[in-house]
């Protein structure tokens, strides 16, 4: 039995060894999405164009206008003169914000009890990523410049309530920290998914399953030889990936490195019977790769990594419970980013490994039956 | 000994029958020719002998054992090359050698030197090294034998194993299977090369499902009609029109540019068939008598059977 089955995998890892493709998909494809998602997508914004229309024309404005442009995100570029010139490179795309310093505004400074001080922020809304990210980083900015400049009187208690809100676990709201180890899952699914779905069929392609099938080899021994390939690469691929997310991306694993790892090795398991699955029910190996592409869709969709699975309709909440992706990476996040311990994450594990044993067990029923 | 003994071993698919009522025998150390038409049915018949196939009712006993109650056993026992019988091109020769060693079990004392005497056998010895998607196609196909022969079976189903082979390489491996049955090696083989089946001990015709004649090969040449003339003629569709107005016409084939004709004797009909070919004006380059071949009883035996 164990022989068969170490024979099987062996001649498996050899055929993708040698497939030039396959191993430039399986080196390639983790690295470019994993480089290019997380530092395109997870820095969030920078250099944002930005006109400033001046009309208080004071030092005070000149020197909002400088903190504004020492942000990492803005980057004051064009200074117009008139209402008229800011809509113009609003219009043109010159700019992509246009904020307007009234007059009046260092005079407000002066005498804070008045009306509070104004600035008039344009954006174009058709980006809707600048829009909901650009304000905060305005606000920021003021926030800190009203503190500095505002002049309390001694002895004067401003009052009021502050309220702080402080975010936890992830204190500076890096957005990193929730992407990156979302892409990590993601990548670690769409291999192992595409290599299991992939085995059977393209044996089935070139002829060669017929001639396993009238060998001694148990159809068992076969599904879970030719399971172990892909279970072996996709667990290799998590460390890697992993050790990038740690030391290339400073992102702390706070919880314990067994937990994850069984957590990854169940939903790696979870994955190639749902592969093997697709691999035993299509005809060729185009048919196989366009199923997983629908899949992948879909579980890109309601595994949370766009939006959060409580946002969704019902119907979509269940559909998520059943899928792999979204237990894995739910399940990952929380191990590590919130040091969540084994009993905090039970029902992902025990979702993954119903989702292991039953594709697992289908696989099996419908390959022997399968033929014959 | 009987080496394969099917009663009334029938297998359909949704409506089409593809084996009907199969009744036949196969002796130990017998090499047997099974021939017919495409879509006879032989593919379907060698396959549930392999036991990758179930029959939908009858049985099949190969080499003592019941192909459905035991496939697994027997697996260890045979050899089947598929028709489309395919390796693995991205593995060496070796590999795949080794490969299905590993497979059928073979003890790994044994191994070494039996795949060293089956790469000799199949003179695969300087393509050791080289991948199996990289061989000639007679190559591949010795390869396939060879791996089809790692478990040293005791009874090899072969499905037109030289289909598309280059006639040398089909002579080599030929060969092969004469050494195979020196050694006692059961054969049973499907081609549709005539010579082919003119090496074999016994031949089956399969027709419809049915193995409507079988026996040696010379028994069944001699089922042709009666005596045989053949006829070069530039004149082919004419002369096919008129010839059943000649009195001691049974039957004709066409192969090319001849007709074989068939009479109950040949020597008293050459010269009347000869004046008969004059007055209906056919021209005629020649005429002579020939031994009927097993290609002749054969298409006589389908035409036949087609008729009835």
């Amino acid at each position: 039995m164990i022989r068969q089955i170490i024979n099987i995998t062996w001649k498996e890892l050899i055929q993708i060894w040698r497939d030039t493709f396959l191993i430039l998909f399986l080196v390639l494809a983790p690295t470019m999405q994993l480089v290019l998602i997380s530092h395109n997508t997870a820095r969030g914004l920078r250099d944002v164009s930005v006109a400033v229309l001046d009309l208080d024309q004071t030092a005070m404005s000149r020197e909002f206008i400088g903190e504004l442009d020492a942000t990492n995100e803005l980057n004051v570029r064009f200074f117009p003169s008139s209402h008229e010139a800011l809509q113009r490179l609003l219009d043109n795309g010159d700019a992509q914000v246009g904020i307007v310093a009234p007059r009046g505004f260092a005079r407000e400074f002066n005498s804070p009890l008045d009306a509070p001080a104004q600035i008039q922020a344009m954006v174009d809304g058709t980006n809707i990523l600048i829009g909901s990210m650009i304000e905060p980083v305005i606000a920021g900015v003021l926030g800190l410049f009203i503190q500095r400049h505002m002049q309390i009187p001694q002895g004067v208690d401003p009052g009021g309530v502050e309220v702080a809100a402080s975010a936890l676990f992830n204190p500076t709201y890096n957005i990193q920290w929730f992407i990156i180890p979302s892409t990590v899952a993601f990548i670690v699914y769409q291999v192992a998914l595409v290599l299991a779905a992939t085995s059977f069929v393209r044996e089935k392609e070139i002829g060669t399953l017929e001639q396993l099938l009238i060998t001694p080899i148990r159809r068992l021994e076969l599904i879970i030889g030719k399971a172990l390939a892909p279970i072996a690469l996709s667990i290799l691929n998590f460390m890697l990936l992993l050790a990038v997310q740690t030391w290339g991306y400073d992102i702390p694993l706070r919880g314990q490195l067994g937990v994850l790892m069984m957590v990854a090795l169940l939903a790696i398991i979870a994955i190639v019977g749902v592969g093997t699955l697709i691999s035993l029910f299509t005809q060729n190996q185009q048919q196989a790769v366009l199923l997983v592409f629908l899949l992948a869709i879909l579980e890109v969709t309601i595994s949370g990594y766009m939006l959060p699975v409580e946002n969704m309709p019902l119907i979509m909440r269940g559909l998520a419970q059943i899928s792999s992706l979204q237990h894995f990476m739910t399940a990952s996040r929380a191990i590590i980013l919130r040091g969540a311990t084994l009993d905090m994450i039970l029902p992902h594990v025990l979702a993954l490994l119903g989702i292991a044993l039953g594709s697992g067990g289908i696989a099996w029923r419908a390959f022997s039956r399968q033929i014959g | 000994m009987e080496a394969i003994v099917t009663q009334h071993l029938h297998r359909r698919f949704r409506k089409t029958v593809a084996v009907r009522d199969l009744s036949f025998r196969i002796e130990q150390g017998e090499v047997f020719g099974l021939i017919g038409p495409d879509g006879a049915g032989k593919t379907t018949t060698l396959r549930m002998l392999a036991g990758v196939l179930n029959p939908t009712s009858g049985r099949a006993a190969v080499l003592g054992v019941d192909v459905t109650k035991d496939p697994e056993a027997l697996r260890q026992k045979i050899g089947y090359m598929p028709q489309h019988f395919s390796l693995y091109g991205d593995l060496s020769v070796l590999e795949n050698l080794t490969f299905f060693a590993e497979i059928y079990r073979v003890p790994s004392r044994e191994r070494k030197e039996r795949i060293a005497r089956l790469l000799h056998f199949a003179q695969l010895r300087a393509f050791a090294d080289r991948p199996a998607g990289k061989l000639s196609g007679g190559m591949k196909k010795k390869l396939g034998l060879a791996c089809a022969l790692i478990h040293a079976p005791q009874l090899l189903l072969l499905d037109e194993p030289t289909n598309g082979v280059d006639p040398v390489s089909r002579r080599e491996f030929w060969d092969i299977l004469a050494e195979l049955h020196l050694q006692g090696v059961t054969i049973l083989i499907t081609t549709p090369y005539m010579d082919e089946a003119e090496r074999c001990n016994r031949v089956g015709l399969m027709f419809r499902g049915e193995i409507i004649q079988q026996g040696e090969p010379e028994a069944l040449r001699r089922l042709a009609p009666g005596e045989m003339l053949v006829l070069y003629t530039t004149d082919l569709a004419q002369a096919e029109q008129v010839l059943p107005d000649f009195p001691d016409y049974l039957e004709h084939q066409v192969y090319g540019d001849r007709l074989h004709i068939f009479t109950p004797d040949a020597q008293a009909a050459k010269p009347r068939l000869e004046a008969f070919l004059k007055t209906r004006g056919i021209p005629m380059q020649s005429l002579y008598q020939d031994e009927p071949r097993l290609e002749e009883a054969f298409i006589h035996l389908i035409r036949h059977a087609r008729l009835a």
